[in-house]
């Protein structure tokens, strides 16, 4: 479905004359996803693993490297070829972003934001409301709600409008990027409930980028763990959390561990 | 201005700097601040008024740490403001006592409300991004709260910066002094909002999600060095979460809010090993299905609490977790359950324990 090599991302860092320099974010990445899979891309803040999720996405053109999708490269030079990678990207490709609060125009109604994509590709007003009552229900949410202002939706309800929103152009590959963060324990379960289920009903492939090893830990497949532009170490996720090989995921479990360890030991469960 | 020097040494304590509050005698584990019966309501754009806490009564002992656990929307935070009397606009208290010290903080004038609030009563805010000043050194705004509270000269005050710079865990702080806050990481800019809580030394530190913007591995340092300056100096914690793993290893009680109310109360052991309520027996489960994931729980669906919280303006009738409970009985939704006590302390709002 997904495959990625070599990537790299350079971003120009410091003023306009003085002080001017580089930084590879992403430094000659490679991974495949297939269908109907999960990989979580994990790090701390500063790792890279946003900027790759935003390549993948087509937001941001990598320097270097392929991106393979359904068998097609998708990083073409010419700016004829790129129109094309749009049209062809826009129902394979989708991206969820952090922060549905702060993403969405509060001022737009729910059917606003979730029929924004089918507009953008030309459908007409019957077309779109159908898709997007179609879509919302998939989320968990009464189509009559389209009528309400984003505003009036909770936290909750605005991630799961967020990802109604990717997946009205029914895209076969959802970039969550820390799609699960900051989120109350209850709707973070919620939500990767229903990530799960929009998995199994329509066979998505996902990319997912957090920094909780521990909850991507359940959601994943595969595990990659992004250092410093690079990835150090991916596997299995279940056998990356409790055998990590490499320095920087084994520091990652142990961070995981210790901010559970006190609850673990209150609660009485064993970890 | 900058510290001329870091004159930091082994000094004499100073009578300005013993915690807790100068000149009032504070026995051993009594009661700092009791809250009784506060309600707090918001003025609505089409007008009228929606209560937010309602009739919640708590007391918190000196040198404790009591946690509020709650998710979003529950007015946890509004319980935070309405204890230092920093409610947003249309935000007021209907109802009831804030006690603190032996006087009513709601009562207080300005003047007095200023002695009290950022010298007896700090805040620890959620987002420090956006409380602290960015055109200022993170320095001067410690020292501003110095000079706000205490009588000192400048000297001693730049001392005192660095003194309390080096408590919340920098390494230089010399260094970190002059910096301006966009300068500073998530985590150092929450030390700097720490720092500046406890510069004058209160007997009550208010925390509202001090960690809920870090990373992990941030969190749990933020939340150990507030442990460490809680042990050392013997303050009050109100700490506010919706997290569960946060208050163990720091809290010593949590009351568990929902929608307004404070449903359940009890050791942070009580409250996690036999929750009574069943809100807390859902919220438990789901914080220790995260803390111990086995193989057979990779890809499997999460325990979740299905719905969502109600509107503080449109709240089910009887107990207002009603419609997501699992356990709900005929009279749930007919009134609300007052607290049983199924054992001593432990006060329930739930009619599985009594009628």
């Amino acid at each position: 479905m997904l495959r990625v090599e070599g990537l790299t991302k350079r971003y120009v860092r410091g003023g306009l004359w003085r002080n001017r320099s580089e930084v590879a974010a992403v430094d000659g990445v490679d991974f495949e996803i297939h269908e109907g899979r999960t990989l979580a891309l994990v790090g701390e803040s500063g790792s890279g693993k946003s900027s790759v999720a935003r390549c993948v996405a087509y937001l941001e053109r990598p320097d270097r490297g392929s991106i393979w999708i359904d068998g097609r490269d998708v990083t073409a030079r010419r700016s004829k070829q790129r129109s094309r990678v749009g049209l062809f990207l826009r129902n394979r490709v989708q991206m969820v972003f952090q922060d549905a609060v702060t993403s969405m125009n509060p001022r737009l109604t729910a059917l606003e934001v979730v029929e924004e994509p089918l507009l953008i590709m030309g459908l007409d007003r019957s077309l779109r409301k159908q898709a997007a009552e179609k879509v919302v229900r998939e989320v968990g949410l009464p189509p009559e709600w389209l009528a309400r202002r984003v505003l009036e939706f909770s936290g909750g309800q605005r991630q799961r409008l967020a990802i109604a929103r990717s997946l009205v152009t029914r895209p076969r590959l959802l970039v969550l990027d820390e799609a699960l963060t900051g989120l109350d324990l209850s709707t973070q379960a919620q939500i990767a409930n229903l990530l799960l289920d929009l998995q199994a009903a329509h066979r998505l492939t996902y990319l997912l980028i957090s920094h909780d090893l521990a909850l991507v830990a359940r959601l994943a497949d595969t595990i990659a763990v992004m250092a410093h532009g690079k990835i150090v170490e991916s596997g299995p996720a279940f056998e990356t959390m409790t055998s990590p090989e490499h320095e920087e995921t084994k520091r990652l479990v142990e961070c995981a561990r210790a901010a559970q360890a006190n609850f673990a030991a209150v609660s009485g469960t064993g970890s | 201005m900058t510290p001329r020097s870091a004159i930091v040494g082994n000094r004499e304590p100073d009578e300005r700097y013993r915690w807790g509050n100068p000149g009032s005698e504070i026995k051993e584990m009594g009661i700092l601040c009791e809250i009784r019966g506060l309600s707090v309501s918001y003025a609505q754009p089409t007008g009228g008024r929606v209560r937010v806490v309602d009739q919640l009564s708590l007391e918190i002992r000196a040198g404790e740490v009591v946690g509020i656990l709650g998710e979003s929307g529950c007015g946890k935070s509004t319980l935070a403001g309405a204890v230092l009397r920093m409610l947003p606009r249309g935000g007021e208290c209907d109802s009831g006592t804030v006690v603190f010290h032996g006087r009513d903080v709601l009562t207080m004038t300005e003047a007095e409300l200023g002695k009290v609030r950022g010298a007896q009563i700090a805040l620890v805010p959620q987002d420090p991004a956006h409380t602290l000043n960015p055109v200022m050194s993170v320095g001067t705004q410690v020292a501003e709260v110095l000079q706000a509270h205490l009588q000192m000269s400048g000297t001693e005050r730049w001392a005192r910066v660095l003194e309390l710079l080096g408590e919340v865990g920098f390494e230089r702080p010399t260094e970190i002094c002059v910096a301006y806050p966009h300068q500073l990481s998530g985590g150092q800019r929450q030390r700097i909002a720490i720092a500046q809580a406890i510069s004058c030394q209160p007997g009550l530190v208010i925390a509202d999600e001090p960690t809920s913007k870090l990373d992990a591995p941030l969190q749990a340092e933020i939340v150990s060095l507030l442990a460490r300056i809680r042990s050392k100096h013997g303050l009050a914690v109100l700490l506010i979460g919706h997290d569960p793993a946060i208050f163990a290893g720091f809290a010593d009680r949590i009351a568990v809010m929902y929608a307004g109310r404070i449903v359940e109360v009890g050791t942070v052991t009580q409250i996690f090993r036999q929750p009574l309520h069943p809100y807390t027996q859902a919220l438990v489960s789901i914080a220790k299905s995260v803390v111990s994931p086995s193989a057979a729980s990779v890809r499997a669906r999460f325990t979740a609490i299905e719905g969502e919280s109600p509107d503080p303006a449109n709240l089910p009738a009887g107990c207002r977790f009603t419609p997501r409970c699992a356990d709900r009985m005929d009279v749930c939704s007919r009134r609300y359950p007052q607290a049983f006590l199924p054992e001593p302390a432990r006060p329930v709002n739930c009619f599985k324990y009594g009628e």
